[in-house]
């Protein structure tokens, strides 16, 4: 296991750091939560094209830069403390993850360098209508093969940028099991609609599928290992941004301790702040102790993979949920209102703690794992 | 801990070979060398001394030492005892890396060298800190060879949490100190040949300012050890009596009046040393105590493990990010406050998958868990509690205002 970071991802750091400090202040995500495609395409194709952000950890074959899951965590930590409103979980983890799982070597071939470039926005399309958990054997797509090819009809919903996405990567059902279809966003037969998210920096939609035409991506009926592993790297990815998400509102909580005044000291010099404060920087670094061992095992060692995103999807989420609520509590009445960027970090806390299963269920997980594997 | 830097003795560093043949050296030397964990020779747990009578402690403290001190001896001989310290001080002159290697992979056998922590790494934060060249090859030799054992003298009946206020008097005599006080709480103070210890060297009105640091030699008239029996009914630390014990010259530890500055180098490096131990893995325990009693599949069981192993595992990861150099705030109270919460959390959920067995100490299963559970509220307390370490994270770690 190796923690130290290379000179060249601490410049990756703050390379993004710079850029997201430019380009998504919280004005601009305040904008971006009110328009309908929900970010901003030119900074997208910045991110993605200029600073290459976007093709991280695809490989060079496909156009990416070849790097892997610990320089994609550092961005998604960065972009999770400005609440970075963009196609970056769906496209970049989601969608760009399961291409390279399934390992169908033509599609790779046509979607990922488009993705990497940041000129196409894909996206996974896996729960059904309504989801209380992530359960894949309750996928509400059909596919069936005609002479023209392969079409599928049904409904998903949660799915992450979906009422955007250029390319939708759809979990349906064949007589062989569940495989992966490619279709295309603004194809006949498909119809997108927002869904009312708590979350209004990311979005989701629903999508209603009518015979609409589809591409299998890798085998017919061999998508659940590859969702398999898709998840844990979307939970530590994930688990990556609530812990730039929890730092961030942290942060916001200390400085604004040290200067508010109440009984005619900093209020930050009661003690009940004070350990409050100190029980939440705990929170936070032993989240991203998770999180930053996890993004190591994603690049390093796969077999650890389960284990190690079942211990961030067991902490991470809530320590994002813990450290943005109690930051509402420091900021006192001012942290309720609708000015204040508070909510926004414990709205995307909340919702990011359901994505890719609940905190409860990746403990259960965690356990089973841990209890199977023979240690003693 | 950044000790070769401190000594300035970077001299043979530059011909000692690279990371990675030297981690791979001493890779294979544990593989020949190191009881495995779980196995029968496992002593990784041996300093959590304790006895239900003092001849019982006292027989178990001495076994405790006797162990550590061979293991402690082993590693000297094979070169691999706090390498990166001066030859002159016992260590090879290595790099600063070198010990970091060693540590790691110590902590992943079935050994440990805890019991001998406050020589291994108070003393060595002290005097390298605070201390003269002349001191360092004086106090640091025996302690590496596991010749010596220290024990530290700080808490009185009046200053627990709030050593400002020391009374124990040093005063100046022909060639040295004479040393009259009481101390209270020490642990391991029956085999130390040596303590760290903090007196008042001015008046009481100083406060901190009229503080030194001392070694004292635990082994000489004047010296009036009594074990204190804890919680558990066993025996641990004791009540120490001073009366006109003597420190030669050589002993002060820093300057005189310095004592609050080598304090903190000293509290420093034991909450890194409490949080950064290697302990036995109380998680992995716990997880063989749930196959065992078959309740793998209960889930209020499952939630109670992966709390568990969350909160070990992430003490563990956080130790290696600040180990590679990662910027955490307040370091030191982090892993020390995380370990004692591991310890609560584990010992208390391992009584709840105990169920009944729980109620008596005299089942195999839960003796040794009994034992950890009536030790925990002690890790929330030594080493500085839990409200203090918090007060040093928000204060030096957040910049909260006092
Ligand atoms: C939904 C809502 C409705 C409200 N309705 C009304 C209303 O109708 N009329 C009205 O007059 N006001 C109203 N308020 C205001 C409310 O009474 C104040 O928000 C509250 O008293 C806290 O004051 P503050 O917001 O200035 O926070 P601060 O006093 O600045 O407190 C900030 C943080 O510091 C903590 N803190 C402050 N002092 C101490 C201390 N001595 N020790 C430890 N911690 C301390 C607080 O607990 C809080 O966590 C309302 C507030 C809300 C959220
Ligand atoms: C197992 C064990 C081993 C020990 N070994 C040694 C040893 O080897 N050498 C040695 O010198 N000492 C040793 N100690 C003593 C230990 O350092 C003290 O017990 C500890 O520092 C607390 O001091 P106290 O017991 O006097 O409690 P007090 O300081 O009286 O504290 C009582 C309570 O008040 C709280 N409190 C105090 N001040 C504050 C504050 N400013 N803010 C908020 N809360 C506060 C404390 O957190 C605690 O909960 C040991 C203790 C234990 C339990």
């Amino acid at each position: 296991m190796n923690f130290a970071f290379t000179d060249e991802q601490n410049e990756l750091r703050r390379m993004v750091h710079d850029f997201l400090d430019e380009t998504s202040p919280e004005t601009e995500v305040r904008r971006l939560a009110e328009t309908s495609l929900g970010y901003d395409p030119d900074i997208w194709l910045r991110f993605a094209g200029e600073l290459g952000l976007a093709g991280l950890a695809i490989p060079e074959e496909y156009g990416g830069a070849g790097y892997g899951f610990v320089e994609l965590g550092i961005v998604l930590e960065e972009a999770g403390r400005t609440l970075f409103g963009a196609p970056l979980l769906s496209s970049v983890v989601l969608a760009a993850s399961t291409l390279l799982a399934l390992g169908d070597k033509s599609a790779n071939a046509d979607y990922l360098p488009a993705i990497a470039a940041g000129t196409t926005t894909a996206t996974l399309a896996f729960a059904p209508p309504s989801a209380r958990l992530v359960d894949t054997d309750a996928v509400r797509v059909d596919a069936t093969r005609d002479a023209r090819g392969w079409t599928l009809t049904g409904t998903t919903s949660y799915v992450l940028d979906g009422h955007t996405a250029d390319l939708l990567l759809v979990v349906a059902r064949t007589g062989a099991g569940l495989s992966v279809f490619a279709v295309d966003g603004a194809a006949p037969g498909v119809a997108r609609t927002p869904q009312q998210t708590v979350d209004q920096t990311r979005r989701q939609a629903t999508i209603v599928l009518d015979a609409a035409a589809a591409r299998l991506v890798g085998d017919e009926g061999e998508a659940c290992a590859a969702l398999a592993g898709v998840f844990d790297l979307a939970t530590v990815a994930l688990g990556a941004e609530q812990v730039g998400g929890a730092a961030r509102v942290l942060e916001q909580a200390v400085e604004y301790a040290k200067i508010r005044v109440q009984f005619g000291r900093p209020i930050g010099s009661f003690q009940s702040i004070k350990h409050k404060l100190a029980d939440l920087h705990l929170t936070v670094e032993s989240a991203r102790s998770a999180a930053y061992h996890a993004l190591w095992v994603a690049a390093e060692s796969p077999d650890e993979l389960p284990e190690a995103a079942s211990l961030v999807g067991g902490c991470c989420g809530d320590a994002f949920v813990t450290t943005a609520r109690e930051n509402i509590q420091v900021h006192g009445g001012i942290g309720f209102t609708w000015e204040h960027p508070a909510h926004l970090y414990f709205k995307r806390a909340h919702s990011s703690r359901l994505l890719f299963g609940t905190p409860a269920q990746h403990r259960q997980r965690l356990a089973r794992l841990v209890l199977a594997a023979s240690t003693d | 801990m950044s000790i070769s830097s401190a000594a300035g003795s970077e001299a043979g560093s530059e011909d000692f070979e690279d990371r990675a043949t030297f981690t791979a050296r001493v890779r294979a030397w544990f593989e020949a060398n190191a009881p495995r964990r779980g196995s029968a020779e496992d002593f990784s747990a041996v300093h959590v001394v304790s006895g239900q009578t003092v001849e019982e402690f006292n027989e178990r403290e001495e076994h405790a030492v006797e162990v550590t001190r061979n293991w402690q001896r082993k590693l000297y001989e094979a070169g691999l005892a706090s390498p990166s310290w001066p030859t002159e001080c016992g260590g090879q002159g290595a790099p600063e890396w070198a010990d970091e290697v060693v540590l790691a992979e110590q902590s992943r056998w079935g050994v440990s060298t805890k019991m001998f922590a406050v020589g291994l790494e108070m003393a060595p934060a002290v005097l390298f800190g605070h201390g003269s060249a002349e001191q360092r090859a004086h106090y640091l030799p025996p302690i590496v060879r596991g010749e010596q054992t220290w024990c530290q003298l700080l808490s009185e009946p009046g200053a627990g949490s709030d050593l400002a206020n020391v009374q124990t008097r040093a005063t100046p005599v022909e060639g040295g100190w004479s040393v009259s006080g009481q101390k209270v709480w020490t642990s391991h103070a029956g085999g130390a040949e040596y303590a760290l210890l903090i007196a008042r060297t001015g008046t009481r009105e100083e406060g901190r300012k009229g503080l030194s640091c001392f070694a004292l030699r635990m082994t000489q008239p004047g010296i009036d050890i009594r074990p204190l029996r804890q919680m558990s009914g066993g025996y641990h630390f004791n009540e120490v009596f001073i009366d006109g014990a003597f420190i030669p010259e050589i002993g002060l530890i820093g300057g005189l009046g310095d004592g609050w500055l080598v304090l903190r180098t000293m509290l420093a490096s034991e909450r890194a040393a409490i949080g950064g131990g290697t302990g036995a893995r109380s998680s992995t325990q716990l997880i063989g105590l749930v196959r065992r009693l078959g309740l793998q599949d209960d889930e209020g069981v499952r939630e109670i493990v992966a709390a568990a192993v969350i909160r070990e595992r992430t003490l563990d990861f956080t130790r290696f990010r600040i180990a590679a150099g990662h910027r955490v705030a307040a370091a030191g109270s982090v892993t020390k406050l995380l370990y004692s919460e591991h310890a609560r959390l584990s010992s208390e959920a391992a009584m709840t998958v105990l169920g009944l067995a729980g109620t008596v100490a005299d089942d195999p299963e839960s003796a040794p868990w009994i034992e950890r559970l009536l030790f925990a509220p002690g890790l929330r307390l030594g080493g500085g509690t839990d409200e203090i370490q918090r007060n040093t994270i928000a204060e030096r770690g957040l910049g909260l205002p006092r």
